[in-house]
């Protein structure tokens, strides 16, 4: 029996060789025109689909042929499609001969669904993308440049610090389209119990640590979760991160150093929740609407959710301005955008949408029924964010209205950020958890986000 | 069972073992039970807290220390969750699609696994390993690939794109090999006496012969079509077309996330599976016995 | 003569039967992995033009610390295998005794197997947070004072995934036993009864040998879906293998690398890696076993 064994494992091992040889050979021709084939697949899918019948008609926008746009959210649907579908409506209205096909994907499907439709072929026309995602498919080409390829009247309208966010170079790849900017909200009921004066809201972060370490002891509750993001965190502490020239990463700093001992010494006290280290926005909403931490540091779109699933917890809340990391200093915006993938074959089609999508009336209209921000200064203007009702909802959009101004998105502006930004994010991890000193963190951190950075700037 | 075993003992001997399974019967269940109660709490705990929060109305979702029986129950989370996205329209999308993927794999790896198990043509050694194989080999770009073929057959947003990458499966074909290996070859070479064709004998004689391990490929494959995720979502263009998976996958969205929706929204997604399971299941063990058995 | 032309025609039936099979297992199983190896020697990114690079990804590879991180935990995960494969032959004669609302209790422990893992992941995150229940029970049973971080402590995090793992593969695995126990004839057990045999005896001397192959199988599947496990991780812990890698195994550190770094290229390299060592596990685990699940039969 056991020579039957052996004798098999050895046709395994044998066959799987030769599969694997047969592959190699094979496989010296098959890559080179992988290349190829990748570009080909643009024209034979075309050929298959009616949609692409404007194909060639790039360069020619006087084409009089209809032409399909292909429109990808996140995790629109089912609540917003009142709202996409009426926007759209409207654009076709204005714009006869061009239909807008909207798909809207679940959340976290967009990078799968993405990449292999770009990958085979099926590019869509207009995708709503993170500023993250964003930056790393600019990073790969695969973007359309829009300082190149979009107007200046289509550019104009948005913050420009917000349209900055997606800049690699002297290129910007996304129109911004909607963010929300975190207000402080805190229950009522927990600063009484705790002692505290519910009319007093922390304005630094120093005050809230001493408010959290005061409700701790006498309530035995979290006073607040940090939404750790280190590289948007230092960076508004006044840590430069990278050079203006984006050759050199500047991040071991006093500055930095204050900030990442004060958050460590939160969390090796107990005074923040363990799990901060990797929570999510879900995480700490899901611990303030169950009354087990005093405040919630959140956009002011997921009150809306401390509304509906808990009731009475958000009777007792309270909001205020967000205590700031430094005086007078931006706020990290997390921001969608709306990008034109290069291998679209329509793009002023689809520059014009994504610019529809994103302009003063669509954002206006958008932000009336959820409670975000608009990245458009007229919209931002408009004395619906300066009315402010009574309840917590529509205070935090007051609050936030009014720092809108100061938003930004912070993106290192390189190709392949996200690979330099990781040395941080892990390292943070690293120190929160005792395996670093913050002295250690930073120093590690800097000479591997350097080695990166080069490594990234001798490849282009 | 016992009654085989009984008149094969002697006659001295039944007795005895009358009496012994006399206690036996009065013991064993006072230690089985408690133990078979203590895994099944185990393993349905989350499942049970899941049912339970789908229960539950808003403000208790969310209660310190946890509710364990929800006090009001509701049936509210489940009405809405049919209210606010067409589950109807996904379920019918789901049943659609893991009934012909299962179908497909049926049919394909029976037909597959069959000449490899029972008939030792030229080359046979060298196609089973080469399809056993591909368990371990990697398959890094293994969904673009897949997707980029599914566009060249033209069948991109359609059910037949989600389905025949997956329409046949090695390991299936490995299990049901093992199991048409095991028939005795008396079957066979009776029928074939009796003058049936190749195709015959492998539909009416060997293929009832397999009903178990028929039954296994159909539970896990019925499994895995139905929780189907990614696939389906990148295959088709029209958010209509999806599965309940990824459709539930929208009540999860940052903008409008209700855990009790969730909840609900994953137990409607279980039920059916557990249905087939239990009404499988019979079939699955007789299938097993009658195999053994007969 | 007629005999061979017998033959023939058999041959033509086995090759006729065959052919709609391998057809698509060449289109989407063969041609997707022979197309994808070569891509471990470039830098593809699928969106970008694709150069050839030579061993780079590899020797890359070998100075990633993410990567060997990722194979270790990768390789520690094997250890439920052992666990998985032990409880569930205990389910198996658990559930194999005729007893009232036996079939309740077989469903009840295949529950975990069909439930999705986004559903099962929110679950156990609900079991292990700090103010979870697990904490809740230890804490009202006195066993521990402090609440225990398992999601956010790195030298926990990666065994708490583990027992999600465990938690639904025990059924997958009970009823492949269970059909193997039910494969056993009862005359033998019944017999070795007769003779005075304890039921510890009986499951020593008949139950454990016969199960053997089911054994062998078993682990085969276990061990192969240990190293590949992605879905836990992934959905309890993201694709970084939070906190700080102690989670990042090479399944999910592949994925990372293709999907959100874009780099498939060197992610084809890792996977490649990965993949030599679990076919060099994989023969030594034919090699070193008494009987091969594979050629049991033969």
């Amino acid at each position: 029996m056991e020579r039957t064994i052996r004798k098999s494992a050895t046709i395994l091992a044998v066959t799987m060789m030769m599969s694997s040889l047969l592959a190699a050979c094979s496989g010296s021709n098959n890559t080179p025109d992988n290349t190829k084939q990748n570009a080909e697949a643009t024209p034979s899918a075309a050929s298959n689909n009616t949609k692409e019948e404007g194909e060639g008609s790039k360069q020619e926008p006087e084409k009089k042929e209809p032409v399909e746009l292909s429109f990808w959210t996140i995790s629109l649907s089912p609540n917003f499609d009142d709202y996409i579908n009426g926007r759209i409506k409207v654009f076709e209205d204005q714009n006869p001969g061009i239909t807008v096909k909207w798909t809207d994907l679940p959340y976290g499907a967009m990078e799968n669904k993405l990449l292999t439709s770009i990958a085979g072929g099926k590019s869509p026309d207009v995708v709503n993308l993170n500023t993250g995602m964003t930056m790393t498919l600019a990073g790969k080409n695969a973007l359309v440049d829009l300082n190149a390829e979009a107007t200046e009247e289509q550019r104009s309208i948005y913050f420009e610090d917000l349209y900055n966010s997606t800049k690699l170079g002297n290129s910007a790849y996304a129109f911004p389209w909607y963010y929300g900017l975190s207000v402080f909200a805190y229950n009522k009921k927990i600063y009484e119990d705790a002692g505290l004066d519910p009319n007093k809201p922390p304005t630094t972060m120093e005050e809230l640590k001493q408010q959290a370490i005061t409700i701790k002891e006498k309530t035995g509750k979290y006073g607040f979760v940090p939404s750790y993001n280190p590289p948007a965190d230092f960076y508004f502490q006044g840590v430069p991160i990278i050079s203006e020239d984006k050759t050199k990463i500047i991040v071991n700093t006093p500055e930095a150093l204050a900030w990442a001992k004060w958050s460590k010494e939160l969390y090796d006290k107990g005074i923040v929740p363990k799990e901060s280290i990797s929570a999510d926005a879900n995480y700490a909403t899901d611990k303030y609407q169950s009354g087990q931490i005093a405040t919630l540091i959140t956009g002011a779109q997921f009150l809306n959710r401390v509304k509906t699933n808990a009731k009475n917890i958000y009777d007792q809340t309270l909001v205020a301005k967000m205590p700031s990391l430094k005086p007078g200093g931006k706020y990290q915006a997390g921001l969608m955008n709306v990008v034109v993938p290069t291998m679209s074959k329509n793009h002023p089609e689809a520059i014009a949408f994504a610019n529809f999508i994103t302009n003063d009336e669509s954002q206006l209209a958008f932000a009336k029924i959820v409670n975000i921000l608009p990245s458009t200064k007229k919209a931002a203007a408009d004395p619906f964010f300066t009315e402010a009702g009574t309840d917590s909802e529509s205070m935090a959009k007051v609050i936030t209205a009014q720092m809108a101004s100061q938003a930004q998105d912070f993106s290192l502006g390189i190709r392949n950020e996200g690979e330099v930004l990781d040395f941080l994010w892990k390292g943070w991890q690293a120190m929160l958890t005792g395996k670093e000193t913050p002295e250690e963190m930073l120093k590690n951190a800097e000479e591997n986000m350097q080695k990166k950075l080069d490594e990234i700037n001798a490849e282009n | 069972m016992s009654e085989a075993a009984s008149l094969a003992s002697p006659e001295r001997d039944r007795s005895r073992t009358r009496k012994r399974r006399f206690a036996k019967k009065l013991i064993a269940p006072l230690i089985l039970y408690p133990l078979l109660i203590l895994t099944a709490l185990i393993c349905l705990g989350p499942f049970l807290w899941l049912l339970s929060t789908a229960l539950k109305t808003g403000d208790n979702v969310y209660a310190f220390p946890p509710q364990f029986i929800p006090n009001p129950i509701t049936f509210d989370n489940f009405i809405d969750v049919f209210n606010i996205m067409p589950l109807w329209h996904y379920i019918w999308n789901t049943v659609y699609m893991t009934v012909l993927g299962v179908g497909l794999n049926l049919l394909l790896c029976t037909i597959t696994a069959y000449p490899l198990a029972r008939i030792s043509f030229p080359g046979r050694s060298f196609i089973f390993y080469a399809i056993v194989s591909t368990m371990i080999l990697p398959n890094a770009a293994g969904m673009i690939v897949n997707f980029i073929i599914i566009n060249k057959f033209g069948l991109y947003n359609s059910m037949l794109g989600v389905v025949l990458p997956s329409a046949i499966s090695v390991f299936n074909i490995f299990l049901l090999r093992q199991a048409f290996i095991t028939i005795p070859n008396d079957m066979e070479h009776s029928a074939r006496v009796d003058g049936a064709g190749e195709f015959r004998i492998f539909l009416i004689i060997m293929l009832p012969m397999i009903r178990p391990a028929v039954a296994t490929v159909l539970i896990f494959d019925f499994m895995a079509f139905w929780n189907s995720l990614i696939w389906p979502v990148i295959v088709f263009d029209d958010q209509s077309k999806y599965p309940l998976g990824p459709a539930l996958q929208y009540l999860n969205g940052t903008l409008a996330y209700n855990f009790p929706y969730i909840a609900a929204g994953t137990i409607i997604s279980i039920l059916p599976i557990v249905i087939i399971f239990l009404f499988l299941q019979k079939q699955f063990i007789n299938g097993m016995v009658g195999a053994v058995k007969g | 003569m007629a005999a061979s032309k017998e033959r023939k025609r058999r041959y033509r039936f086995a090759y006729m039967m065959l052919t709609p099979g391998v057809i698509l297992l060449i289109v989407f199983t063969f041609y997707p992995v022979i197309y994808g190896l070569p891509l471990a020697f470039t830098n593809y990114s699928a969106v970008d033009t694709t150069d050839w690079v030579g061993f780079k990804n590899f020797d890359k590879a070998f100075h990633d610390p993410d990567f060997w991180i990722s194979l270790k935990n990768s390789l520690l995960y094997v250890i439920v295998v052992p666990v998985i494969q032990i409880l569930s032959i205990l389910m198996a004669v658990l559930v194999n005794n005729k007893l009232r609302f036996v079939q309740f209790f077989r469903v009840a422990y295949f529950i975990p197997v069909v439930t999705s893992m986004v559903a099962a992941a929110i679950a156990w995150k609900w079991v292990f947070e700090e103010q979870g229940i697990l904490n809740y029970f230890l804490e009202t049973l006195g066993v521990i004072d402090e609440p225990i971080s398992f999601m956010a402590e790195p030298k926990l995090a990666l065994y708490g995934v583990m027992c999600v793992t465990i938690w639904k593969g025990l059924g997958y695995y009970m009823m492949i036993y269970l059909a193997g126990l039910q494969s056993i004839p009862s005359e033998l057990q019944e017999a070795a009864r007769i003779d005075g045999a304890g039921w510890l005896q009986v499951i020593w001397r008949i139950t454990i040998p016969l199960l053997m192959p089911f054994v062998l199988l078993c682990s085969l599947m276990s061990v192969m879906g240990a190293i590949r496990v992605f879905d836990e991780i992934f959905v309890m812990h993201g694709p970084k293998g939070d906190p700080v890698s102690s989670t990042l195994v090479t399944s999910v550190y592949t994925y990372k690398l293709a999907f959100q770094d874009f780099n498939f290229g060197y992610s084809a390299a890792v996977g490649l890696v990965v993949s030599l060592l679990i076919m060099v596990l994989t023969i030594l685990l034919f090699r070193y076993t008494r009987k091969g699940g594979l050629t049991y039969y033969e």
